[in-house]
């Protein structure tokens, strides 16, 4: 077997819309039972009252991370054709510490306002127009910012590529770091819960 | 399908919930483990990951094109979004995933009763002062994703399983934006 | 007996699987392996080369299923190259926008230099590659301008046919006496060919 399927020309475009929608339900379903349409659950992650966010999204990383390298490892996943973006080292760091400060402001992220408006949260739904908005002006800013959302471009780059590490080293440290997160998220809630109790 | 009914499993455990009041949320640990596999099914069956802005972009872009096409056109944001028209909104892989999220969300929601008609807020914090502020952090998001080229689904998720540089970046300041900003705005949370 | 708990589990696989990757090295790793088996198939059975007929043919359908890479320089690319090819070092063949299920047809002024990127991109574990047969000197002797002298009526007009459309003449008695020399500065790119480097067909984007 070569995978991934889709890549080795296992089933059209079709299928593949299908497998979307079926991948869609499953992740839909993921985040509903992790609690992520509730945006207090969500938000007390950066409160240190309840650390879900980051065990349920370190578990994902680690439990797909690990899929990823053992089909790797057995020579039928080909990891070159799995889709990833380039690394636009500038315009990502940036992105990315506006878009943490709209999680915390708002409550959600686009995948989790989708589960939280389809569980009849209304702040859910908001959320959801004001990202559609949120694109709607980066778009008519693009002229603008084309040049700064171009720079910093370094290619299609890993972990592993950059820091001249073996794929299954950095696994093992991914993997480990993961684990220590998960124990100090433990501590910490206990923690946070005791003071609570003392008020 | 057996991962699903793991999680059914695990939410009976961690709750006798007497029926139609909501249940308790499940194991994170477990959920994330689930969410994982679906990530993975994703990359070796179609080869690539999951997403949620990115369908949003589509939505826009098809919107632009459709009240301004010339304008949609001369901008290469929404063009990259239009494929050349050669395909509708509902041929995109990434509209059908969120869609798909949906029905997900509310099919969980009904098996464990918790679709209710609320909004989620901090008990400090009007419902209307609420909604102004997730349309406007909505807004920093869908911005910031774009910048990005991604949002926590799409390049955190996604990158990060594939252990690509610029995610692992992308993740780390979401956190730092997050939790700096966290303490100026905790009177909508708690 | 008490049950464990599912962290504790969970916990213990995440270290089991960490270690065993920490071993186990890397399935990605920059060295190449070569199954000689499989080259050596490749070669006898043929489904290695492509002939500058083919291609032509190939070409004149329309056929979008390939990629057709032109390995020379990238000035003697900009001189002249086959319609839809892109100029790709040997250099960096490992590293450019080739994806390893593609059909990828190599082309350089011989079969040497495409010979060997042609083993470079098997060992790398390129599912469907294929060097044009002679090169683009046999593309400029077979397509551009081929000896038809020899030929029925019939296999005549379709070799003129298809050089016709290349921009070439083909070599028969009416051209005369004066021998067109292969590597005559007057090769072309043909008219509807534009000289700029062709842009890969623009991906859709996939991410978020």
């Amino acid at each position: 077997m070569n995978f991934p399927l889709f890549k080795f020309g296992f089933f059209g475009d079709e299928v593949s819309l299908v497998l979307a929608f079926v991948i869609g339900i499953g992740f839909g379903f993921a985040l509903e039972r992790a609690g992520f349409g509730n945006a207090r659950l969500l938000a007390a992650q950066f409160y240190f009252t309840d650390m879900r966010v980051l065990k349920v999204m370190f578990s994902a990383i680690v439990t797909a991370m690990f899929g990823v390298y053992f089909f790797g490892l057995f020579g039928i996943l080909d990891i070159s054709l799995i889709y990833t973006t380039d690394t636009f080292m500038l315009p990502q760091v940036i992105g990315g510490l506006i878009l943490g400060i709209g999680f915390v402001i708002g409550g959600y992220c686009p995948g989790t306002s989708a589960v939280s408006l389809a569980t009849g949260r209304i702040d859910g739904l908001v959320y959801f127009i004001g990202v559609a908005a949120g694109v709607f002006v980066f778009g008519e800013l693009f002229p603008l910012i084309e040049n700064f959302f171009v720079s910093g471009s370094m290619g299609n780059v890993s972990l592993p590529g950059y820091f001249n590490l073996s794929y299954g080293f950095v696994v093992f440290a991914v993997a480990i770091m993961a684990l220590g997160a998960f124990i100090a998220a433990e501590w910490g809630e206990k923690k946070m819960a005791k003071k609570a109790e003392g008020k | 399908m057996s991962v699903l009914s793991d999680i059914l499993v695990s939410d009976k455990h961690h709750s006798e919930a007497v029926s139609h009041s909501p249940k308790a949320y499940s194991n994170p640990y477990v959920t994330g483990v689930a969410l994982g596999l679906v990530l993975l099914a994703a990359f070796v069956l179609v080869g690539r990951g999951l997403g949620a802005s990115g369908a949003v972009s589509s939505a826009v872009a098809t919107v632009v094109s459709s009240v301004a096409p010339e304008h949609a056109k001369a901008n290469s944001f929404y063009s990259s979004y239009l494929g050349g028209g050669t395909f509708g909104l509902f041929k995109d892989w990434l509209v059908l995933e969120v869609l798909g999220v949906m029905v997900g969300g509310f099919l969980s929601g009904i098996l464990a009763h918790r679709i209710k008609r609320t909004v989620e807020k901090g008990p400090r914090i009007s419902v209307r002062n609420r909604l102004f502020f997730a349309f406007i952090g909505g807004g920093l998001m869908g911005f910031g994703a774009k910048l990005a080229r991604g949002c926590t689904s799409g390049q955190a998720l996604t990158g990060g399983a594939l252990l690509n540089l610029g995610s692992w970046a992308f993740m780390m300041m979401v956190f730092a934006g997050a939790y700096a900003t966290a303490y100026f705005v905790r009177r909508l949370w708690i | 007996m008490k049950k464990p708990k599912i962290e504790l589990i969970l916990a213990i696989l995440l270290l089991f699987f960490a270690v065993i990757a920490l071993f186990a090295g890397d399935p990605y790793s920059s060295t190449l392996k070569i199954n000689p088996m499989e080259l050596s198939l490749n070669s006898t059975k043929g489904h290695d080369k492509v002939t500058p007929t083919e291609l032509a043919e190939l070409l004149i359908a329309g056929d979008q299923e390939y990629v057709l890479v032109d390995l020379r320089a990238e000035e003697e690319y900009l001189q002249y190259f086959i319609p839809g090819a892109i100029n790709i070092s040997p250099m960096n063949l490992l590293n450019s926008e080739l994806m390893k299920n593609q059909r990828i047809i190599l082309y350089s002024s011989d079969d040497l230099e495409s010979g060997k990127s042609w083993i470079l991109l098997k060992a790398a574990k390129y599912k469907d590659v294929r060097i044009l047969s002679g090169g683009l000197d046999g593309w400029k002797n077979n397509v551009l301008y081929p000896e038809i002298q020899a030929l029925s009526e019939n296999e005549r007009s379709k070799i003129s046919q298809i050089s016709f459309h290349f921009g070439g003449q083909p070599k028969s008695d009416a051209v005369g006496s004066q021998t067109v020399s292969p590597d005559l500065p007057k090769i072309q790119a043909p008219v509807n060919v534009p000289l700029s480097k062709p842009k890969p067909a623009r991906k859709k984007r996939e991410g978020c």
